[in-house]
Formats: C-alpha cells, sequence, structure tokens
C-alpha cells in the first residue's frame, strides 16, 4: 500500500515534500562540535553569568559551553532522571540543596573536591562527598511593601495575627522552591508537632498559593498584597533598577532558612575534565563576585565583600537549616501532611 | 482515488504525530504493576473525587456563563451589519493568545482587592465601604475562565449565526408563528450543534485550566492538570502522573463522545453572500437599548483587565499610584532587555510571528484539507480521534515528545510539532462546523456547469468559507503566540518568544516592562487580526465611499 502510494506521488506533491523537508532543514541542526560542554540549568539563570562563562571558556580553554535550560529546577531533575541511563549533558547548575537526597540516591552525580574548597564558608557545604558543590546561597524570606504597610511584623507569630488577613501570598511547597524551603522554615521553627498547627493558623491570613516565584511576586509588586514569600536580597533589584526602597525584606525572629545553589557533574559525562575546569572557575574570586549584583544571592566564598547594594538586604541572626539527614528522610512525609493539612 | 490515498496517508501521519509522544509515556507508565494498583488507590481517594466534583461543576460553569453571555452579542453580530464590526470581531481573539499568567495577573489588577474595580468602587462610594471580594475562590476561577472563553463563543456562534438563511425564520413568521416560537422551533434547533460544540470547547479548556486554578482558587480547589503536574515535577512519581493523565484522557473523551453522539446532525443551511441589513438603532429604541447595554456590560467586563494591563504599563514600577512614565516601554529597547530575555526585542518578535504563521498555514491548511473530506458524512470516528488531543494533558505530550524525539530534531521542530497539536483540534473542529454548513448544491452546480475541481474550490468554497477560514487562522496565531508550555519545555531556551519574554521579565523583577511588552504584545497581534479581517479594504470603503458598515 505505501509503495504503491510513493509511485503514485506526482510532481507537485514530490514539490511538496522537497518544500517540507527543505523547511526541516532550515532549522539549526545540532551540530556537534568535538569540544562542547552541555550545562543545564533554569530558564531564569542570568545572563551576564552565561555570558561569562562561555567568553572565560572559549577564550582560555577553547571549549564551547552549551546551556540548556528548563523552565524550573523541578523539569530538570526530571530530565535527569529520565536521561539517567543516557545522559546528555556533563554539568548541572542550580540545583538546591532539597535535591541532595534524591540525586544521592539515584546516585546522579559524580564527587569532585574543587581547588577552591577551603574558601567555602562550611556551613553551606552540605555534601562532605562534594557530588553537589554549593556556588551560591540566599535566605528565603518575607518581602513587604512599605508604603503598603503600616504595621510591620517582627516575629513569625505575628503574622496569624487577623491585621495581615488576605495581604500575604506565598508560593506552594509541592510545586516551587521557595515554597518548599518556607516549610522546611515552618518544621525548623515549630518542630515536627507544631508545624501544621502553625499553616492551620496562617491560612486564613494567606491570599494566594501560587504554583511559582513569578506569580506570588507579580501580585505583590502590582500592588495587590503588601507581603510576598520571596528572597532575601529581592530589595537590592529594586535599589538598584527602580531607584527605589519602598520594598523591604521582612526577617521574622531574626531567622531565616537558607536555600543553598549547587552544581554537580553529572556521572557518565565525557567532558569531566572541562566539568571540573568550570566549577572552578565558578568558584573563583572572578566568578563569585559577578553573583549579587546578577542573580541576587550571596557568593559562598568567605574572601569576598559584598557589594554596596546589598545593605538593603536581608539581615538574618540564626540559620534556621535543618539537618541534611532529617530532610532527606521525611520531606515526602511532610509535603504529604502539608498537603493535607492545608485543605 | 489519488485524493483517497493523500488522504490517508495524511491521516496516518497525523495521528502519528498526534498520539506517539502521549502513548509513549503511557505505555511506560503502565508497563509495571505498580502503575495500576496506584490507579486503582487513586479513584478510590477523597482526592480523586474532589478534583472530579470541582472540575466538573468549575467547567460545567463557566461553559454556560460563557454561552449565556455570548448569545445576545452574537444574535447582533449574526444578524446586523454595523460600523466597527470587524474592528470588534479582532478585539474578541486576543484573550486566547495571553499566557496564563498574564490573564491571571489581568484579572489580579482588574478584579483584586486592590484592582482597578475596587478603586472606582472606593471613589465612587466613599465611606460606604463596598468592595468586591469574588477573585479568590470558586467564583474567581469561573469568572477568569468566562473571561478567557466568552469571546470566543460570540464569534464563533456570530459567524454560525450569520449562516442561517434568514428566509427561513421569516418564512415562519410570516405563516404565523411568534418570535418566541420560532426561536425556539426553529433557530435554536438551527443553532444547537454549534451551541453542543462551544459548550463542550469551554467545559474542556476550563476543565484543563491550572494557573488560575492554582493562583485564584486559594489551594482550595485543585484540577487534574494540577495533580498531574504535583505529581510529575514535584514528587517526581512518572507513573502516578501517567495514570492521573490516562484517567483525565479517559474522562475527557467520554465529554467528546458527547458531542459525536448530540452534534451528530448535519444542517445544510449555508446561503450566497447577501448582506446583512444594517443595524438601525435609531428607529429602533428596545433595540438601541438593548445592545448599548450588552456592548458596555461585556465590554467592561472584557476591556478592564485588558486596559489596566495597558494602563500600568505607563505607571512608575507598574503601580497605579505612581507617576506616568514612558521608562518600561524604553527599557524594553535597553541592553538589560537582553539581559532578562536573553535576544534582543527584535529577534523575540520575529520568532514569535515566523512561529504563528507557520503553526497558522499548517494546521489550518491540513485542517481544512481533513474538514473538506469528511464534510458530507456525519461525526464520527475520525472527527473523534482528531479531537481527542483536546484531551491529552499537554505536559504528557510535550514530555512524551521530549522522550520520544528530543534529542534527534531541533527545537524549532519541537515547538511547531506541539504547537500543532495544540491548536489541531479546535481549528480542525470550527472548520468541520463550517465546511458542513456548506450547501453541497451549489458546489455541485458549479460541476454541472463545467468548473474544475480547482475553479469550484477558488471561486465557490473558499469564498464561502472566508470568515470561518480567517477566524481559524486568527485563532491559531493567537494559541500559538500564547503559548508557554511547549516553548518553555522543548525550546531548551534558545528558543524565545514574546510570552516567554514577558515570563522571563517578571522571573526578573521586572513586572512593569513586562506589562509594557504584553501591551505591545496585544496591539500588535490586534493590528495582525485587524488585517486578516480585511480591515484595509474598510478603510477604503468609509474613506472613498462613505460606506462605513462591516460584515
Amino acid at each position: 500500500m505505501i509503495p504503491q502510494l510513493i509511485v503514485r506521488l506526482k510532481k507537485t506533491q514530490w514539490l511538496l515534500l522537497a518544500g517540507v523537508l527543505l523547511v526541516v532543514g532550515a532549522f539549526p541542526g545540532i551540530a556537534a562540535p568535538s569540544r562542547t560542554l552541555t550545562v543545564y540549568t533554569y530558564s531564569s539563570f542570568p545572563l551576564p553569568l552565561i555570558t561569562a562563562i562561555q567568553q572565560e571558556f572559549q577564550t582560555v580553554h577553547h571549549v564551547n559551553v552549551q546551556f540548556k535550560s528548563f523552565s524550573d529546577s523541578g523539569p530538570l531533575f526530571n530530565q535527569l532522571l529520565r536521561e539517567k541511563t543516557k545522559p546528555q549533558a556533563d554539568l548541572v547548575i542550580g540545583l538546591d540543596s532539597i535535591y541532595f537526597t534524591r540525586i544521592a540516591k539515584e546516585n546522579l552525580f559524580d564527587s569532585y573536591r574543587p581547588q577552591a574548597f577551603q574558601k567555602i564558608t562550611p556551613e553551606l557545604i552540605f555534601d562532605s562527598k562534594f557530588r553537589m558543590v554549593p556556588f551560591d546561597y540566599g535566605y528565603i524570606v518575607f518581602n513587604y511593601d512599605q508604603s503598603k504597610l503600616d504595621r510591620v511584623p517582627t516575629k513569625f507569630s505575628d503574622l496569624l495575627d487577623p491585621y495581615y488577613k488576605g495581604k500575604i501570598v506565598i508560593e506552594n511547597p509541592l510545586t516551587s522552591s521557595p515554597g518548599q524551603v518556607f516549610l522546611l522554615t515552618t518544621i525548623a521553627l515549630f518542630g515536627e508537632d507544631g508545624y501544621l498547627d502553625y499553616w492551620k493558623r496562617l491560612r486564613p491570613n494567606l491570599l494566594a498559593i501560587t504554583p511559582g516565584w513569578d506569580e506570588a511576586y507579580g501580585m505583590y509588586t502590582s500592588g495587590e498584597v503588601p507581603i510576598v514569600l520571596s528572597y532575601g536580597a529581592s530589595p537590592v533589584y529594586h535599589l538598584l533598577y527602580d531607584h527605589t526602597e519602598r520594598y523591604k525584606a521582612l526577617v521574622l525572629d531574626d531567622a531565616a532558612y537558607a536555600q543553598i545553589e549547587a552544581m554537580g557533574i553529572i556521572r557518565g559525562s565525557r567532558n569531566r575534565q572541562a566539568a571540573r575546569m568550570l566549577i572552578d572557575y565558578i568558584l573563583s574570586p572572578e566568578f563569585q563576585k559577578l553573583i549579587p549584583e546578577n542573580q541576587y544571592m550571596y557568593p559562598v566564598r568567605t574572601d569576598l565583600a559584598l557589594p554596596a547594594s546589598f545593605r538593603v538586604a536581608a539581615k538574618v541572626k540564626r540559620i534556621l537549616n535543618l539537618p541534611q539527614e532529617k530532610v532527606a528522610a521525611s520531606l515526602d512525609k511532610w509535603l504529604n501532611e502539608w498537603e493535607k493539612a492545608i485543605q | 482515488m489519488k485524493v483517497q490515498h493523500c488522504f490517508k496517508l495524511g491521516l496516518f501521519l497525523v495521528f502519528a504525530l498526534f498520539y506517539l509522544p502521549a502513548l509513549r509515556v503511557l505505555i511506560g507508565a503502565f508497563g509495571n504493576h505498580g502503575a495500576w494498583l496506584n490507579l486503582e488507590t487513586f479513584l478510590q481517594s477523597g482526592t480523586f473525587r474532589q478534583t472530579l466534583g470541582f472540575s466538573i461543576s468549575e467547567a460545567f460553569l463557566s461553559a454556560g456563563c460563557s454561552l449565556i453571555l455570548a448569545i445576545p452579542g452574537a444574535y447582533f453580530f449574526g444578524h446586523y451589519r454595523f460600523p466597527g464590526k470587524k474592528f470588534l470581531r479582532s478585539l474578541l481573539v486576543l484573550p486566547f493568545m495571553l499566557p496564563g499568567i498574564l490573564v491571571v495577573l489581568g484579572m489580579v489588577v482588574c478584579y483584586g482587592q486592590n484592582g482597578t474595580i475596587n478603586h472606582w468602587l472606593k471613589w465612587l462610594f466613599p465611606g460606604s465601604g463596598w468592595q468586591f471580594a469574588g477573585l479568590y475562590g470558586f467564583g474567581g476561577v469561573v469568572l477568569a475562565n468566562v473571561f478567557y472563553n466568552l469571546t470566543f463563543c460570540l464569534r464563533v456562534l456570530g459567524e454560525s449565526w450569520e449562516r442561517v438563511d434568514p428566509r427561513i425564520e421569516e418564512a415562519s413568521r410570516v405563516l404565523g408563528t411568534g418570535p418566541v416560537a420560532t426561536w425556539f422551533r426553529l433557530t435554536l434547533p438551527l443553532l444547537m450543534p454549534t451551541l453542543i460544540y462551544l459548550f463542550l470547547m469551554v467545559f474542556i479548556f476550563s476543565f484543563l485550566s491550572f494557573t488560575i486554578v492554582l493562583v485564584l482558587g486559594g489551594y482550595l480547589y485543585k484540577t487534574f492538570e494540577v495533580l498531574i503536574y504535583i505529581e510529575y515535577n514535584g514528587r517526581f512519581h512518572f507513573d502516578q502522573a501517567a495514570a492521573i493523565a490516562g484517567i483525565q484522557a479517559l474522562i475527557l473523551a467520554g465529554v467528546l463522545c458527547i458531542q459525536s453522539i448530540w452534534g451528530r446532525r448535519s444542517d445544510n443551511r449555508s446561503r450566497l453572500r447577501t448582506d446583512l441589513p444594517p443595524l438601525d438603532l435609531r428607529h429602533h429604541p428596545g433595540r438601541a437599548i438593548v445592545w448599548n447595554v450588552y456592548l458596555l456590560g461585556v465590554g467592561a467586563f472584557f476591556l478592564i483587565p485588558l486596559g489596566s494591563i495597558l494602563a500600568r504599563s505607563f505607571h512608575e514600577l507598574g503601580l497605579p499610584d505612581t507617576q506616568l512614565t514612558f521608562t518600561n516601554y524604553r527599557l524594553l529597547f535597553d541592553s538589560g532587555f537582553q539581559f532578562a530575555v536573553g535576544a534582543s526585542f527584535g529577534k523575540v518578535l520575529a520568532t514569535s510571528l515566523g512561529l504563528a504563521l507557520v503553526v497558522a498555514v499548517l494546521t489550518v491548511g491540513c485542517g481544512y484539507f481533513f474538514a473538506r473530506s469528511q464534510r458530507y458524512r456525519p461525526w464520527g470516528s475520525v472527527d473523534f480521534r482528531f479531537q481527542l488531543p483536546l484531551g491529552i494533558s499537554f505536559l504528557t505530550f510535550t514530555t512524551g515528545l521530549a522522550v520520544l524525539a528530543g534529542n534527534y530534531l531541533p527545537p524549532g521542530i519541537l515547538i511547531v510539532w506541539a504547537q500543532i497539536f495544540l491548536t489541531f483540534p479546535l481549528i480542525y473542529s470550527m472548520l468541520r462546523n463550517a465546511c458542513r454548513e456548506v450547501d453541497p448544491a451549489l458546489t455541485e452546480a458549479a460541476a454541472s456547469l463545467g468548473a474544475t475541481r480547482f475553479v469550484r474550490l477558488l471561486t465557490v468554497e473558499l469564498p464561502l468559507l472566508k470568515k470561518p477560514l480567517v477566524t481559524a487562522f486568527a485563532y491559531a496565531m493567537a494559541l500559538s503566540l500564547g503559548d508557554l508550555a511547549a516553548v518553555l519545555s522543548l525550546g531548551n531556551g534558545e528558543v524565545v518568544t514574546l510570552s516567554v519574554a514577558i515570563y522571563r521579565l517578571i522571573g526578573h523583577y521586572r513586572f512593569a516592562q513586562a506589562n509594557a511588552l504584553g501591551t505591545i504584545f496585544i496591539e500588535l497581534a490586534f493590528g495582525l487580526f485587524l488585517v486578516m479581517e480585511g480591515y484595509g479594504s474598510h478603510f477604503r470603503n468609509v474613506w472613498l465611499k462613505g460606506d462605513g458598515y462591516d460584515d
């Protein structure tokens, strides 16, 4: 039937077919030069940082660094799982420490102790085998709009006051990493016995629980709510580009949970040497200095001064991070309990 | 015979392109025993019952409200010509091209607690304490869905109504039947297939909503699409995600079956292009009141959210209480845009338009080809299989596509493939409905007069179907322009369209610039739809002939 059909195709149809093939061929194919390092990241990873990496590697090492970005860290991790047996990338930049358990369990990354490991703030090294190497960190805290909020809370328990009803937007722990970090914050503060109770009392004050940071921050900057769950350095952006200090970071009880972003070499990578060089480059003072005002996170190196703009970033006295093993053992359980309690 | 083979080959190809990716995921998931067990537990869980209950009631209400609100407008669109009709028709396509995040933020900026409506209430009735608080909750979800779908219903129903031959109604009235009885016995049955079709389309779109339900539903409500996303990208239970996607596809397949049964009747009721009478408001005060109230009400409902986005794009920081400025627009052409978005403004524009054009040409071309081949047949299994992609979770499809071809095809092709999957069912069914309303007697008459197939197509069929084809083309472009999911998940971050640029601007704290880009995006698409409507010829008519009436 099919061969018969091909014979029957007329001149015009062949022309059509040729046209289609031409269109298909016109799209840039994935040509693979010998020295290409493929890096997976999430889509909001800042372009200036990508450009810095690409230029450095092109000029110094003659390696072409190709970035492939995913809408969020969830889909990124997803891709890693699916490609486990046939890895397509060499390095991942931007999965946070919460993914560590899953990555260790699935044996997705090779360990590499970077040259500058002694310069990294020791508390940030969550994997002693360096399968995941931290490169920046930030605090997940509330932010508030000074011009819209008369009573600024100082404690987590203040947020339960009916005054804040409809004034708070947070992200969903099941679909967004800031949301997940906030769930861990409440567990660190109120313990496994008390956190659900806190959530049940906080619930009426929440105007929305959004799927991602974008929707929440959009509602905040469009004036719908004065309080949003965001990053400790979010006000830095508004200072630098909007020249305003009306948006402030809100550190409750002087405490916050740190989100540590890490990178790792994918097991089975065929460019391990180049991948290692990239890890070392990202930890170099030259690159780490770019992080604060591009990524709005803190560099992991101990020997760098922060830019002046970071005076508006969150001041945290107590870091709440739970032990990695505890998070590993219970995260799924907590998420399930949270989902039941919030209904 | 030749056409027959071509048709079969095409059918085979389309089905393979549509179903292989989704099947890849489903088969992978149901290959192991655990999936069936999961499925059983899930079906017996409270989550399943709640999700089903919520999705059905929300989708049913959204579809019902959209249709009821669309009927009066469709009456005027179907019965009269009036100045600005093409303008309004172009306006109606806009909601479909807004990415989900912009629809939600538009609703928030308009109907939210600090939105435009509440500002007006405070200003008009100071001290009354009146506040519109209906956005967050079940009502808000329905409101947003109606905003998204009402205009689609209005446009398609209006066009269907135009094709009802007024002579039938006139004959009925002459024979002494009252206007109400004529409407129920004659007009309504003639419109029924379109009404059922629209109801089911809106039902399915609302059943699948994701961002709207998550943001406005206050996390009290979930759709199956939400469950799939959480299982897939939150908990990484792929099998569970695929099982839920399978159930959702089954439910929506059931819904589509309803259409096969009720929408079966084929009514031939085309007419040659007799001009519609002009809308005469001066001599019919009743008609004038209804029309103006309707235009004002629906116009406000639909335009205030769009207008709010536009207004805020001219404010500092995108806030209503700040100074007016052009800064947000100026910054779009700044190097900062390139840094945040990853491509220059011109490149983003070209990518978006190019992609939308390719998708629209392919979808409308194929859609027309298949719809035409099915035109004398009642709604059957071929139609069903073309429509079923509507019920397949887009997340499942893009995942399957990435697994199947992600490493072999460039991102551009993958995105076109996915967007055709996204648009084809809708475009096909629109054209299918339109094609079967063309009276075969007309083409047969032309054939008996010696017109070749090509001449018949060019001089009889295409002119008769001009409006549905333009509409289909506009909606295909709108859906492609508004798509975010396919470009984000298959584009590797290399392909940047306007929707992605808006999303990235928001992701890089540039909400006000996102508003500005959204405004440009809306205006640009609007201009494009006007051109497609042949607005150029309208201007010639107005200025050269003094006739400002649009069909």
